[in-house]
């Protein structure tokens, strides 16, 4: 238990830091990858956590995924190479009293409930986190959920390229 | 390490990434702080779902990076015609609504 703790503490750290270089970060694309690194560190977290599955799903699909997307949509827009692109920040002050007040304003209403108290000491389920057990689950209670999130992703992927072509078909449209 | 240690740690990252969003000029800056936001909302669901010893958080965090997954595809996509369109990537020069 007392690794556990030193591991944690290690990893918030990591996590915190990493987080606050990817917003505060001049250079966008530095920032994606201070993301990824974030996003690692959490994925590090799930498995402390005992959620293996979720942890590699994290790292395949978000730090994998996502930031191959965001990194990929980057190099793709031409902008990069600008060199305003270097203020990047406006309003900070009113941005850092905004989401300092939401900081305490969560820790205050968790702080203050008496139900974070029972839920924190409930701890029973000893083969907690198998993927077996997980994926039972998943394939029995939420198979509707996960059949309409695959509809969702199509959707999505739909969208994406309709919003991605739609310039190229008007340019045609023009040139004609 | 608690429960507590970990909603901590959350509420944290959810802040860090609302002030990247609020602060952000660049569209896809706006982008990864809400990334940062939804890492910490199911960094606290996975927290909640161990200390209670369930599996149902797992799942619904597994919902939800599926879900963000969509959102990135679809928003980048959209920056890209954005950006296509009005040649610029800061959002506060996307006002042709502005009234």
């Amino acid at each position: 238990m007392h690794w556990d703790n030193i591991i944690f503490f290690l990893l918030a750290t990591g996590l915190v830091s990493t987080s606050v270089a990817a917003v505060s970060s001049k250079r966008i694309l530095r920032s994606a990858i201070f993301l990824a690194i974030a996003l690692l560190f959490t994925a590090f977290v799930y498995l402390l956590l005992g959620a293996e599955l979720l942890a590699g799903i994290q790292i395949l699909l978000y730090a994998g995924g996502v930031i191959t997307l965001i990194i990929f949509a980057l190099l793709i827009s031409e902008k990069l190479g600008d060199q305003k692109l270097v203020e990047t920040h406006h309003g900070v002050i009113p941005a850092l009293t905004a989401s300092l007040l939401v900081l305490f304003i969560l820790l205050y209403f968790t702080w203050s409930s008496p139900r974070i108290e029972s839920l924190s000491n409930s701890r029973s389920l000893s083969e907690y986190g198998v993927s077996r057990t997980l994926s039972e689950v998943l394939f029995s209670t939420w198979v509707l959920p996960l059949e309409i999130l695959s509809v969702l992703l199509l959707a999505a992927i739909i969208g994406a390229l309709v919003l991605a072509r739609q310039e190229k078909t008007k340019g045609e449209e023009r040139e004609q | 390490m608690s429960l507590y240690h970990i909603l901590f740690l959350s509420f944290l990252v959810f802040s860090i990434g609302l002030f990247g969003v609020l602060s952000r000029r660049h569209v896809v800056g706006i982008l990864i702080g809400i990334e940062l936001m939804f890492n910490a909302a199911n960094l606290a669901i996975v927290g909640i779902a161990w200390s209670m010893g369930v599996l149902t958080g797992q799942i619904i965090a597994l919902f939800g990076i599926a879900i963000t997954a969509a959102e990135v595809a679809v928003g980048l996509a959209l920056f890209l015609l954005v950006e296509r369109l009005t040649n610029t990537v800061y959002a506060d020069k996307i006002d042709t609504m502005r009234g």
